[in-house]
């Protein structure tokens, strides 16, 4: 039986669809306003975001008031517990693209030296990460959200490398600089992307299988997990004994 | 916004004993209006001064009541019942009847008697109240050999045959089991649209999935009224805000 | 042997010693009503015949004969009794339970509790005294009168406290659904409590069946076949009076056989009650 509460649930679920693919979009559309030079695309990317901010703040009261006037368990809880935090990482995102615009909008020109660096990789992984923990919450897919877990790492590699490469090329021209530092910023903030990204499957995670695998407990990823709880806290305590002989000393 | 029934300076006693201070209220038209509040605050008083059921038991008013605008204490109150219909905490359909004949009670008392007439109305009302697909092949069974849930739904379907324009509901569902709470639920979801309905209860989680504005009396005074969301989520009233996160005394 | 044991075994013994005496209390009451039943039976049976029960008291001196005038007596003289005191019990009761609450509802069922303590004796005296002496002459509806007067108590107490035991919530989902009071009280609070005012009734007609005294100057007796209102009308319990203290053997057994067929006509207005009044639902 569909009650009232499932379909407010449901409208919530389509907000936040919504905002999913409007965030997907503005990624999009920034990456390839810089790929064609495009600048009225990059300034509509800037303008959009305050359809973003929107969105934000309605998912947001809605969740409360779901929270207020239903008292939500189980996985109606995780679901709009992870909405709001789903929602958070999307306008972050949504921030981030605008960033990326905004700092092409100034250089006006792909530099010559794009092809050096792994930007191009790093659009294409960061556009599929993206997608893919779009879809995992969509679709309620535990193993999609694993797949975008897993590409993190590959993510923070490319950016160390670009480091690297856009320090060289720094060196060797002073005329480069500028457009240089534009593009690590870009860099550092197409693996931010991917952090988001990864933040949303974790979150997918969280509603379909009960399990907070946050910050990288990797070793907790898909394995028994009972003791977690357990082995953190022993850690913290520990930590604060450790503080409070520093203090005492 | 449409106001149904307006509440001016309502005091209400019995015998000496003042059990309603000033109470003005708005009920607008087909909405929900939760009363809530702790026993003995007065909101089952409340309820009947506004279909004149306090009288049946030695109660007195002053102060004004207006139905579309006309005064109550100047229509006859068996009239006056017809246009608000009454359901209450413990159901109590007639047990010397059957279902059919429960169901168009209040016609028959009334004169009308022909089946040609009644049958249709029988049915719409137990289809109005979710209960036909259950007992229309027991039309003929006693009133009372159907379960508490069902019973509940009958006394619904027996008020709304005299089609009423006000459901006043006195805790409706604190009789039931939690299955039949939830449908009872979901039936005023339905009948909000053809009705306004004014609901007593004392339990606060079903006064916020239910009701579209909620009022909340203490010690036979009106403390705050405004739209449920309000009340649970930001109440601008101390006591209120006490009551509904369950801190009272 | 430890302290609890011992407890235990002395309220188990206990527990035995009661329950037998209750039952033996039980088994000593129910003597009397099993030796009238018997007695009444047994005697009675051997003048059980048709006869009886069409057939008309033969003169004294001649055997046989029956009672078929006492039987039609008897039917009348509750017959008029009921018209009178059924309606005035069970409006009275009504009134009682739903009006009563003050100063003249008490007065009223103190009146009430009066009535029913007065000896039937008495009451036949007033029935004299109001209508015997005014038509000057004994009379079924003086008879009918008296009897009335006496089922009156039974029906009202019991109508009151039938009524009484309607719930409130019932009266309130009538008037709530916008019906008059006075239709709330009849259609709704006397049809849900009717069985027990039937029981009600059933008991005054009972009791009035089986009294004698107030008929022996009101009714009379006859020994002829009437069923005239204003004449005097012979009745089962004045002739069970009469047969029974009579010097003859043959009248003695015909005043047994007239208490086992009063006793057998109670039952039968008891057993047709029942099917009367019993639910046309099959209960849960």
């Amino acid at each position: 039986m569909e009650t009232h509460f499932d379909i407010q649930l449901a409208k919530l679920k389509t907000r936040l669809f919504k905002m999913c693919s409007l965030v997907d979009e503005q990624v999009q559309f920034a990456l390839r306003a810089i790929e064609e030079e495009d600048m009225s695309l990059a300034e509509m990317v800037v303008e959009r975001d305050k359809k973003v901010d929107k969105y934000d703040v309605k998912i947001e009261k809605i969740c409360q008031k779901l929270f207020a006037l239903n008292q939500p368990v189980a996985m109606d809880l995780r679901l709009i517990m992870s909405a709001m935090t789903i929602n958070t990482n999307l306008e972050r995102i949504g921030d981030i693209a605008v960033n990326i615009a905004e700092n092409f909008i100034r250089l006006r020109t792909k530099p010559a030296f794009l092809e050096k660096t792994k930007i191009n990789q790093m659009s294409m992984i960061v556009k599929e990460m993206l997608r893919n923990a779009i879809d995992s919450f969509i679709q309620n897919d535990p193993k999609l959200a694993e797949k975008v877990i897993r590409s993190d790492d590959e993510l923070d590699a490319l950016n160390a490398e670009n480091h690297k490469v856009l320090i060289e090329i720094m060196k060797e021209d002073k005329e480069s600089i500028e457009p240089a530092v534009t593009f690590l910023v870009t860099s550092r903030e197409l693996e931010r992307i991917g952090d988001h990204a990864t933040n949303i499957a974790e979150d997918v995670f969280f509603i379909v299988e009960a399990e907070l695998i946050k910050h990288k407990y990797e070793k907790f990823l898909f394995s028994e997990v009972e003791n977690v709880e357990k082995e953190i806290d022993e850690e913290i305590d520990e930590d604060e004994k450790r503080n409070g002989d520093v203090q005492k000393n | 916004m449409d106001i149904k029934i307006s509440v001016k300076n309502l005091e209400a006693f019995y015998g000496k004993n003042k059990v309603l201070k000033n109470i003005s209220i708005d009920i607008p038209r087909n909405k929900v209006v939760a009363i809530i509040g702790p026993s003995g605050c007065g909101k089952s008083t409340f309820l009947r001064c506004l279909n004149r059921m306090h009288e049946v038991i030695g109660g007195t008013i002053t102060g004004s009541i207006q139905v579309d605008g006309e005064d109550l204490t100047k229509t006859d109150p068996v009239l006056l019942r017809k246009r608000l219909g009454m359901v209450f905490q413990k159901p109590n359909p007639f047990p010397t009847m059957s279902i059919f004949n429960n169901v168009a009670a209040g016609l028959r008392f009334n004169g009308v008697r022909n089946k040609k007439i009644l049958t249709p109305i029988v049915e719409r009302s137990l289809k109005q109240a979710a209960l036909w697909d259950e007992v229309k092949d027991n039309l003929d069974d006693s009133g009372v050999n159907i379960s508490g849930g069902q019973q509940q739904r009958l006394c619904i379907a027996r008020t709304l045959a005299v089609d009423p324009e006000v459901i006043l509901m006195d805790e409706p569902a604190s009789a039931l089991d939690p299955i039949s709470t939830s449908k009872i639920e979901e039936l005023i979801f339905e009948l909000k649209k053809n009705y306004t309905i004014v609901i007593v209860t004392h339990n606060m989680q079903q006064a916020a999935r239910v009701s579209d504005s909620t009022a909340f009396f203490y010690m036979g005074e009106l403390i705050e009224y405004d739209k449920t969301t309000k009340i649970f989520t930001n109440p601008a009233n101390k006591q209120t805000e006490d009551y509904v996160t369950g801190r009272f005394g | 042997m430890n302290p609890s044991k011992f407890f235990h075994i002395k309220r188990k013994v206990t527990s035995v010693i009661m329950m037998s005496l209750s039952l033996v209390a039980t088994l000593i009451a129910l003597v009397p009503l099993v030796f009238i039943f018997y007695y009444t039976i047994s005697k009675g049976i051997s003048y059980l015949n048709i006869d009886f029960f069409i057939a008309m008291p033969k003169p004294v001196g001649e055997t046989g004969g029956g009672m078929a005038n006492a039987i039609a007596g008897t039917l009348l003289l509750i017959g008029i009794g009921g018209v009178i005191g059924i309606p005035v019990g069970v409006m009275t009761g009504t009134y009682l339970s739903e009006f009563g609450n003050n100063k003249f509802g008490s007065v009223v069922r103190f009146l009430t509790d009066v009535l029913s303590g007065v000896p039937s004796i008495v009451v036949g005296v007033v029935a004299y005294t109001l209508v015997v002496i005014p038509m000057k002459h004994f009379s079924a509806l003086a008879g009918g009168i008296a009897l009335g007067i006496l089922m009156i108590p039974t029906i009202t107490r019991t109508t009151e406290e039938m009524i009484k035991l309607v719930p409130h919530s019932l009266r309130e989902a009538g008037l709530a659904l916008g019906i008059p009071k006075w239709k709330t009280t009849i259609l709704i609070v006397l049809k849900t409590a009717w069985k027990g005012i039937a029981t009600g009734i059933l008991l005054g007609l009972s009791r009035a069946a089986g009294e004698t005294a107030p008929l022996l100057f009101t009714a009379l007796g006859n020994r002829f076949w009437s069923t005239k209102v204003g004449q005097p009308i012979a009745s089962l319990s004045v002739y069970i009076y009469d047969y029974a203290k009579a010097p003859f053997e043959d009248w003695n057994q015909q005043a047994w056989t007239a208490a086992l067929v009063l006793m057998l006509m109670i039952s039968i207005l008891s057993l047709t009650f029942r099917i009367v009044t019993r639910s046309k639902y099959k209960t849960k």
